[in-house]
């Protein structure tokens, strides 16, 4: 543990990560006000003493429903892109080291999904199953599963070509084997360069879902539904939608360093070079 | 300075058939035994060596650093000639491999007939896919502790028959053998017991270990596959053993491949090759991403794991010098196919492919001050034809200086030429190929 710490990226990324998780743990003791308690009396407030982050156009406070919007958007998310790269690596690995029908069927399915925009198929598959925290999940997370099958099935055609590759098999061990223990550890340092990519996809996704209806039903917040009300006020209320826009900014970055740090971390050429 | 010569000897044949000269070290002669070949006329089987090997050791208990150095010299065509060599081992403890004679009648351990590889590759100009013949009809057989030398130039499908020897890849067609088992037709669990006996070592050190474990993952990985090495400290035993017969210091264990030398990671390739105490061990170009002066160590190091574990190898190489030193019997590939095929002695006694004579010519002359080496070098002649378009006939014509007619419309067939002695050329033996014997002795 201390070794990984050592990697200053992984250090910034991992202490960015964990503010925003203690954040939307914490949410109820960080703020006094409760995130759908309107007050017209103090609508569209620049930040204040009083409310730190100003408050939107129906006087709700900013920071409150921010700091309690994370609790939707990072879980949304995090469990979107964990839906993402575990099937789309699997696959990939699967389809660059297998090559042959099963490459092929699983190429042409990605194609189609790829033929459509990730937010129409969010849409679809949103319809389809009805809003909630869970579905939203799937109906981010399945069209994110391309980028990662894409980049996995690169890299282990890559990988697979490898003479190790062939050496393992050479020595007798099975093609599960092969790709357990000398595809995929290849393979993955790769993938979470684009696992960056992957968060703030997610994150935006879950805001234009909520643009569109099917996010998370109100009053709850999370932080793409209050970009998408602060858009509205941007010229009244610009604080909304910086500091909501801040803060999703802000977290993709600290994915952005963790997934270079792991990958830095994990190759043993820059063993103790700590990034 | 331990020159390690390798002949063959078989009961029954006359000794000598194509070693005119007194080089021959320990005179132990030369040939094979001719079998009744199988379907490729008469060679698919050549060879009956069981083991009749001399190794003769300049005085007993040379230090294997002055050994690498001789073989180094001898590599580099700069030291003492093979033949001062051979006159110093005199007075050797010649020690007589096991079984000596016992040979002539002994299965052959890997036994390939006719094997092909095509690939479907797209020619450049796209006009649809061609097909590339890679490995066109091969047939040979690796006996028990015999070395099996192949030699081609790059490209001439070395690799891929390495490969299919170890049925890494399918043969398009073909057959192929492990102790007279059929190996084309075993499912995953046999091929995988067979995988057991059989290894291979790599010619790219910097290729063949997964960059992400340490060295003693990568050692004690074929035993993790075949659930060898009982627990995790047996195991590491057996990884610190491997790890001191291949001459690797055990405070390596936790490193990582990057971290070795291109030496020391063959080295380590060859530790994992004998994990299982494999009884072939398949050597594609296992020397020639190296130095030369690591190239002899390793050679050497092959050699000394030979004797000590008693190995066959079928080892492969583009350079002639060091398949000539490794070893007993040698096939010349040629553009995917086997042109002529005999046991080291009688290959370079007696040279009957006019390819294998261009092979010899740019080897470096063994004899110090010989000048005739430019010369012999402009023999050279010609690139490799396509593998896409095959030249009509006999795949040499083109770059042979004793084509006729027929050379462009008939294809030669492989004709055993006495003695196990194969060749593809429709006029072996009548050409008279300069008789190089006293420049090339063994
Ligand atoms: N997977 C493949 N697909 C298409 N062509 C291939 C494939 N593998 C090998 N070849 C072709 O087959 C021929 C023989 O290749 P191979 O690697 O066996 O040669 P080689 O004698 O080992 O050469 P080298 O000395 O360079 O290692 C080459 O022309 C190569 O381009
Ligand atoms: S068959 Fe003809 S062309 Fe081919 S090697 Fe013999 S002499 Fe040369
Ligand atoms: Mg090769």
């Amino acid at each position: 543990m201390g070794a990984v710490l050592r990697n200053k990226h992984i250090a910034a990324g991992g202490a960015i990560i964990a503010l925003m998780i203690a954040m939307a743990a914490f949410a109820p003791l960080l703020t006094p006000y409760g995130f759908g308690e309107l007050d017209f009396a103090v609508k569209n407030q620049p930040p204040s003493a009083q409310h730190i982050m100003g408050t939107d156009p129906y006087g709700r406070d900013v920071w409150c429903r921010i700091a309690y919007g994370a609790r939707v958007s990072l879980t949304v998310s995090l469990v979107a892109v964990a839906i993402a790269i575990s099937c789309g690596s699997l696959l990939g690995v699967a389809s660059g080291y297998m090559r042959g029908r099963l490459d092929f069927a699983l190429g042409r399915i990605i194609d189609v999904m790829m033929a459509f925009p990730a937010i129409l198929l969010s849409l679809i598959i949103g319809v389809v199953l009805g809003a909630s925290v869970r579905n939203m999940c799937f109906s981010i997370g399945i069209p994110l599963i391309p980028i990662f099958y894409r980049v996995a099935r690169g890299a282990t055609l890559n990988v697979g070509g490898r003479t190790y590759v062939t050496a393992s098999r050479s020595i007798g061990s099975g093609r599960l084997r092969t790709m357990a223990w000398h595809v995929l550890p290849n393979v993955l340092p790769q993938i979470f360069v684009v696992l960056s990519v992957g968060m703030g996809g997610s994150i935006l996704a879950e805001a234009s879902l909520g643009f569109l209806g099917l996010g998370i039903p109100q009053p709850t917040p999370s932080w793409g539904l209050i970009v998408n009300e602060g858009k509205a006020h941007i010229f009244a209320a610009p604080w909304t939608t910086a500091f909501s826009g801040g803060f999703i900014a802000l977290t993709v970055l600290g994915f952005n360093l963790l997934g270079d740090g792991l990958r830095d971390f994990l190759d043993p050429k820059l063993k103790g070079a700590g990034g | 300075m331990a020159l390690w010569t390798r002949a063959s000897a078989s009961p029954g044949t006359p000794v000598s058939a194509g070693a005119p000269d007194a080089n021959i070290a320990a005179g132990a002669g030369a040939g094979a035994v001719a079998r009744a070949g199988g379907a490729a006329g008469g060679c698919a089987s050549a060879a009956g060596t069981g083991g009749a090997r001399m190794a003769s050791q300049a005085g007993a208990g040379v230090a294997a650093g002055a050994s690498a150095k001789a073989g180094a010299g001898a590599l580099a065509g700069a030291g003492a000639s093979a033949g001062a060599s051979a006159g110093a081992a005199t007075g050797a403890s010649a020690k007589a491999g096991a079984g000596a004679g016992a040979g002539a009648g002994a299965t052959a351990l890997l036994r390939a007939e006719r094997l092909t590889k095509t690939y479907a590759a797209s020619s450049r100009r796209g006009f649809g896919s061609a097909r590339l013949t890679a490995v066109n009809e091969v047939s040979f057989e690796v006996a028990r502790g015999e070395t099996f030398g192949l030699v081609g130039e790059s490209g001439c499908g070395k690799s891929t028959l390495a490969m299919l020897a170890l049925r890494l890849i399918e043969p398009t067609s073909g057959a192929l053998s492990y102790e007279g088992r059929d190996m084309l037709k075993m499912g995953f669990r046999e091929l995988r017991e067979i995988r057991r006996d059989m290894q291979v070592v790599f010619q790219d050190p910097y290729d063949s270990m997964n960059p992400r474990l340490t060295l003693e993952e990568v050692v004690a990985e074929p035993l993790r596959v075949h659930g060898r090495g009982g627990t995790k400290r047996s195991r590491r035993e057996r990884v610190e053993k491997l790890f001191a017969d291949v001459g690797l210091p055990a405070h390596l264990m936790g490193r990582y491949p990057h971290q070795l030398s291109g030496g020391q990671r063959q080295r380590l390739c060859i530790a994992r090759a004998i994990a299982l105490s494999p009884r072939l061990v398949v050597c594609d170009e296992a020397v020639s991403a190296l130095d030369v002066s690591i190239q002899a160590q390793i050679l050497n190091l092959l050699l000394d794991l030979k004797d000590e574990f008693g190995l066959t190898y079928m080892f492969i190489s583009h350079n002639l010098a060091v398949v000539k030193f490794m070893s007993d019997r040698i096939g010349v590939m040629y553009f995917g196919r086997i042109v002529e095929l005999a046991a080291k002695a009688e290959l370079f006694g007696n040279v009957l492919h006019p390819y294998t004579l261009m092979l010899l010519s740019a080897m470096p002359s063994p004899v110090p001050g010989d000048s005739r080496g430019a010369e012999r070098r402009a023999a050279i002649t010609g690139g490799v034809p396509s593998l896409f378009s095959p030249p009509a006939g006999c795949v040499f014509h083109p770059r042979c200086r004793f084509r006729e007619g027929v050379c462009e419309r008939e294809e030669p067939p492989l004709r055993d030429m006495g003695g196990g002695h194969c060749v593809a050329c429709h006029f072996a033996g009548e050409h008279g190929l300069p008789r190089l014997a006293e420049q090339f002795a063994v």
